[in-house]
């Protein structure tokens, strides 16, 4: 299933295209989610750690509300990547 | 009443004190949060603000309706975010409350404050005078149970 993922912050470093989609099925839970995107956009292991330490502390949001460490991904949700956050 | 707002124009101290008048709150506090114009050693011109504006507004929201459980219902809290690329000297985070005893307004603004930097999705980028760029580190986002 295509997804429009969405990332902010120092995200947006990492991935030239803050909004991008990608083919995520029903059924992830938030870690495998992260894990799939390192794994199939980034080719060098280097980028990949560099990657996976950002994904690692930040969030997904999938259609405006946070998700749960456990939850799982329902149908044609749209996600958003949430980095800490340092607003003020 | 809780008032929030994010955008891309100039905050303004004296709307947000005309939001705040009430002859029965008798306790007005206003923070502005301003960009400085240096950063651990480093020369910043301006920082450029990124937020995810549903999820930014709703946390925005649920702050400012706990800060309301700390006074009286009758008392006002505004908060204001700007984003987008904010100069060096201008205001990018205005919080004001209104109550009617001062001990309350005090905790309210800090409440508001300190929940904010933590809990909105809201980042920054500082913008050197050498023109290269740094997004800062923050606080992870606390995610629900499952």
């Amino acid at each position: 299933m295509i997804r429009t993922i969405q990332v902010y912050g120092i995200l947006r470093s990492r991935f030239p295209k803050a909004r991008f989609r990608f083919s995520l099925e029903a059924g992830l839970t938030p870690d495998q989610v992260k894990a799939r995107l390192v794994e199939s956009l980034f080719v060098e292991e280097s980028q990949r750690e560099q990657v996976r330490r950002l994904l690692e502390h930040s969030a997904l949001a999938g259609d405006g509300q946070l998700l749960a460490a456990g939850q799982t991904l329902g149908e044609a949700q749209s996600l958003s990547f949430l980095p800490p956050v340092c607003g003020g | 009443m809780v008032d929030v707002h994010i955008g891309r124009r100039r905050l303004s101290l004296a709307s947000l004190q005309k939001r705040l008048l009430s002859t029965q709150l008798g306790a007005q506090v206003y923070f502005s949060g301003v960009v400085r114009d240096a950063n651990l050693g480093r020369e910043v011109v301006a920082i450029e603000y990124d937020v995810c504006r549903p999820l930014a507004l709703q946390s925005l929201a649920e702050i400012g309706q706990e800060a309301l459980a700390l006074a009286t219902p009758e008392s006002l809290v505004c908060l204001y975010h700007r984003v987008g690329r904010v100069e060096c000297g201008q205001s990018s985070i205005l919080v004001g409350v209104a109550s009617p005893h001062r001990a309350q307004a005090y905790r309210m603004s800090q409440y508001c404050m300190d929940e904010i930097k933590r809990r909105v999705p809201i980042w920054k980028c500082e913008i050197y005078a050498d023109g290269s760029r740094q997004w800062l580190s923050g606080t992870p986002l606390e995610v629900p149970r499952a």
